[in-house]
């Protein structure tokens, strides 16, 4: 009798098994280390306290893994807490790595009226959704073009629906762990990553920028901004003017994406919220 | 005979071939420094290099007979012993104890890892090039493999670079038809190159070797282990380099 086969899923095993001898991801080093050097591995923490913060990425009861986060260079101004444990369910790790909150549910009616989250409950774990090893596939097949135009996304229904469609098509292009949008006054619009201080952090690039009047021409004229949150995970922090006013979108990328991939998702942002122009 | 054994026995190996090799025991049960050392439980070792960054290389790692072996112990203070340990707290450390490990010179660094993915392991395999993962050859062990892979595709989230050598059938008794199966039947599920060509034999060599804290190479009789972890290094090597 085999020992093995009427105890597992056999098709889904040797899914796994290829999946891991799968050859990892060629990353440029100019991508990896873009703005923060060769030494730069994470932020730490301070004092004596545990040296790195983690941050959530949200569903919670996904899995898994952690990386060391940022305290903050400059524009995160709180003092990280002290993490949490997590433990790894494999079992959840097989879910869709995506929910809707109840926040997105409600911008279903109503786009801008939704409130902003509370502030002081930040979770400082990061998580990552489980199907982030397609994910990395992803991340890695677009590296191997780095110019190479994004799809055109034509999405079409309410508001929500079509930024859920732009959602999926820097997932599936270029390899984007999670996203989120929000106004300039902080309220959520969509929000994949449900991490209160990441969300600050993109609001405080995004209005500093804007002070310094680098980006004041829309789509167009975005700068590259982003942050290195882990060791393989890269915040893009991308304002776009539209109608609602300025808009900023988060997105939790493995590395940097570079100015044009920014340009990209930001005339394709524009296209989205606006799709009659 | 699992994970220190093999770990002692490959970093035995690595060290025969000429390659300044670091054996580190990140098992908060000190196996490797039990195993090899008498008085491991009082040294300093890598955890306490964990707790404390700023705490020297040097003053951890101990010489062995063999002039291109090295041993650092697992230590006496470890967060992870008391609390188990978030995944990813003490990475950063990690990484930086890998880099002063290469900075000391060293060619290899095998990492004698606890069981389970949380805690240090993760860690270590978050930063790590490369993982071997030693199952015993026998039903209910290798009826564990896919959850290990699943943690490991998860780790891979984390540390994309690292290669997964594959899994080594270890205690395979040529003799005994369910130990014969286990093997054939995880190379059936798996693709070839995830189930590593070698195999590490069951023999009462490491049981003796163990007793007088020896990697079984040296042994008198163990010219045949020897080889299989000669083997077995080239096969890790290749995989790395493919």
């Amino acid at each position: 009798m085999d020992p093995l086969q009427p105890w597992l899923d056999a098709k889904e095993v040797r899914r796994l098994a290829e999946g891991l001898l799968a050859a990892p991801p060629e990353v440029e080093e100019a991508a990896v280390d873009a703005a923060y050097g060769q030494v730069f591995e994470g932020f730490a923490g301070e004092g004596g306290a545990p040296d790195v913060t983690k941050l959530d990425l949200k569903p919670k009861d996904q899995l898994v893994a952690t990386e060391p986060i940022a305290k903050a260079q400059t524009p995160v101004p709180e003092q990280p807490e002290k993490p949490k444990s997590i433990r790894p369910s494999p079992e959840a790790a097989v879910d869709s790595p995506f929910r809707v909150s109840s926040n997105q549910e409600r911008c279903e009616t109503d786009v801008i009226a939704i409130k902003a989250r509370g502030k002081d409950d930040a979770a400082e774990v990061y998580q990552l959704p489980s199907s982030d090893s397609e994910v990395a596939d992803k991340a890695s097949s677009s590296t191997a073009v780095p110019n190479e135009p994004i799809r055109k996304l034509n999405a079409k229904g309410p508001f929500l629906s079509r930024i859920r469609q732009f959602s999926q098509v820097i997932r599936e292009d270029l390899g984007a762990k999670a996203m989120f949008l929000i106004d300039v006054n902080g309220q959520i619009l969509l929000d994949e990553v449900e991490n209160p201080k990441l969300i600050q952090v993109a609001r405080t690039l995004a209005n500093a920028s804007q002070r310094a009047n680098r980006q004041s021409a829309g789509a167009a004229a975005v700068g590259n901004l982003h942050v290195k949150i882990g060791a393989s995970s890269t915040l893009e922090v991308i304002p776009v003017d539209s109608r609602y006013g300025l808009l900023i979108l988060g997105v939790v990328f493995p590395g940097p994406i570079g100015a044009v991939r920014v340009m990209q998702v930001a005339d394709e942002l524009h296209r989205t919220i606006e799709p009659t122009q | 005979m699992g994970k220190t054994t093999v770990s002692i026995n490959l970093a035995h190996a690595y060290a025969r071939a000429g390659k300044r090799t670091l054996l580190v025991d990140a098992d908060p049960q000190g196996s490797v420094g039990l195993s090899l050392t008498r008085q491991s439980r009082s040294l300093s070792g890598f955890y306490d290099a964990i707790a404390d960054s700023d705490f020297p290389l040097e003053q951890l790692i101990i010489p062995t007979r063999l002039e291109t072996l090295s041993i650092v112990p697992a230590g006496r203070c470890s967060d992870y012993e008391l609390g188990g340990g978030a995944m990813g707290v003490s990475l950063h450390r990690v990484r930086t104890f890998f880099k002063m490990a290469e900075e000391q010179g060293f060619d290899v660094c095998i990492i004698d890892t606890a069981a389970g993915l949380f805690g240090a392991t993760a860690d270590v395999l978050s930063a790590c090039t490369a993982v071997v993962v030693p199952q015993q050859a026998e039903p209910l062990g290798v009826r564990s493999v896919p959850k290990m892979l699943e943690a490991l595709t998860r780790m891979q989230i984390v540390n994309p670079r690292l290669k997964v050598c594959g899994v080594l059938m270890t205690m395979v008794q040529n003799r005994l038809v369910e130990s014969v199966e286990a093997v054939q039947a995880l190379r059936n599920l798996l693709p070839e190159k995830m189930v590593m060509r070698n195999v590490v034999p069951r023999d009462d060599l490491f049981v003796r070797a163990s007793a007088k804290g020896l990697p079984v190479g040296v042994m008198e009789e163990g010219a045949g282990v020897l080889a299989v972890f000669e083997s077995l290094r080239a096969e890790i090597d290749a995989t790395i380099h493919q």
